[in-house]
């Protein structure tokens, strides 16, 4: 399978299909079909149809892209006064206005933020995510893609695929980053759920930084356990 | 015909245009996930298309059901595109850099570049193993020009995308 098939693959896959019934059902109902039971006799066996009204997810475009500049605006607004530190406890994310100012790890020096996937086996060209979490895109032997990821003790590559509800899970220092992309069409996760070696659980919301569609959550990991796996919901 | 049995038709070909429908959902959906723009939900664009085929027709009226569909969800799809940009356009105007949409630096970025019917046709090209003669005959058009529309797709993406495609 080459990377444009498995592009194409990945974008033919994209959402939760609703199923053939459910649309069936409701554009027959929308346009006021005979299944709708709604057939109305007037005079001489002439009939009309009557149309029941199912409302369908889809609003003008420029009343969501209204809606959407508004919440822009809102958010950027309580982050500037609210979330955003007054002191040196933290460094932006190379432009990146993240609620997650504060770098519990090692930072990183800022890297080109010039986000490509390179060929398989090139060198990877790393995408400043955080100040302590750099991401690169590298094409893979089978044709797919990696997320390679770097801090400052350690780097790894995956599948890019991780789509919620799957995550990658970035180990750092005394806790772990767990990252998930939302799925296209799909719900934005809102929270990363960890398991520990001992069975239990924790819960962090995710934080989207401005300008890229990967999520994240910092996890801190007690001592004396790992994390087996994680998930995003 | 007395009103009984017309209804009674009426339910029959429903139960026949269901059952036809059920049958092509599946290829129905992941085109019109491939050839929809981004905000757009593939099973809203496949809905519309059924809904404005059966306005016209009964699907078991029809001698390519699956050939009528692909084409009313392409059109559709780039309708919704062009709408889209527009609305892109204006609003870009109007935001700052700060509030672009967040996007994913991967390949699926730069196949949602390319205009609705490329991506149909590499689409059905690379995923479905179709030739051009079958695209063209699938989405109404000539042959050359699916050839033609195909190779431009191709151009237009980056090189590290189609560099084993082709």
């Amino acid at each position: 399978m080459n990377r444009l098939h498995s592009a194409l693959e990945g974008l033919a896959s994209r959402g939760t299909p609703r199923g053939a019934d459910e649309i069936f059902s409701d554009a027959t109902q929308s346009m006021g079909s005979p299944t709708s039971e709604a057939l109305v006799r007037i005079d001489q066996g002439d009939e009309i149809m009557v149309s029941s009204t199912v409302s369908r997810r889809q609003y003008p475009a420029w009343l969501m892209f209204a809606a959407a500049f508004g919440v822009v605006l809102i958010v950027g607004l309580a982050i500037t006064l609210v979330v955003r530190p007054t002191g040196d406890t933290g460094r932006d994310v190379a432009g990146n206005n993240t609620a997650s100012s504060v770098v519990p790890g090692p930072t990183l020096p800022p890297s080109d933020n010039v986000p490509m996937t390179v060929p398989a086996g090139s060198d990877l060209s790393y995408y400043s995510y955080l100040p302590d979490l750099h991401l690169g895109w590298r094409a893979a032997e089978d044709g797919n893609t990696d997320l390679c990821w770097k801090t400052a003790s350690d780097e790894g590559c995956e599948s890019d695929l991780f789509y919620a509800p799957d995550t990658v899970i970035i180990p750092n220092g005394n806790h772990v980053i767990v990252l998930t992309r939302p799925a296209l069409g799909g719900e934005t996760p809102t929270e990363a759920v960890v398991t520990f070696s001992n069975g239990e659980t924790a819960n962090e919301a995710f934080t989207t930084p401005s300008g890229i569609a990967i999520a994240f959550a910092r996890v801190e990991v007690p001592d004396g356990v790992t994390v087996t796996s994680a998930s995003a919901n | 015909m007395p009103i009984g049995s017309r209804m009674e038709n009426s339910k029959q070909d429903v139960s026949a245009d269901a059952a036809i429908f059920a049958e092509l959902y599946p290829q129905l959906r992941r085109f019109a996930a491939v050839v929809a723009p981004r905000e757009v939900d593939p099973d809203d664009l496949v809905q519309d298309g059924l809904e404005r085929t059966l306005r016209k027709h009964s699907l078991s009226s029809l001698t390519n059901a699956k050939a009528y569909l692909f084409r009313v969800i392409l059109n559709l799809a780039s309708n919704e595109r062009r709408g889209l940009m527009r609305a892109r356009r204006a609003f870009s105007r109007l935001s700052s850099e700060d509030t672009a949409e967040p996007a994913y630096p991967s390949d699926l970025t730069e196949l949602l570049r390319l205009p609705s019917p490329q991506r149909a046709m590499l689409y059905l090209r690379e995923v479905q193993g179709f030739t051009y003669r079958e695209i063209a005959s699938l989405l109404g058009m000539s042959e050359e020009a699916v050839a033609k529309a195909s190779r431009r797709a191709r151009a237009r993406l980056s090189d590290e995308l189609r560099e084993d495609s082709i």
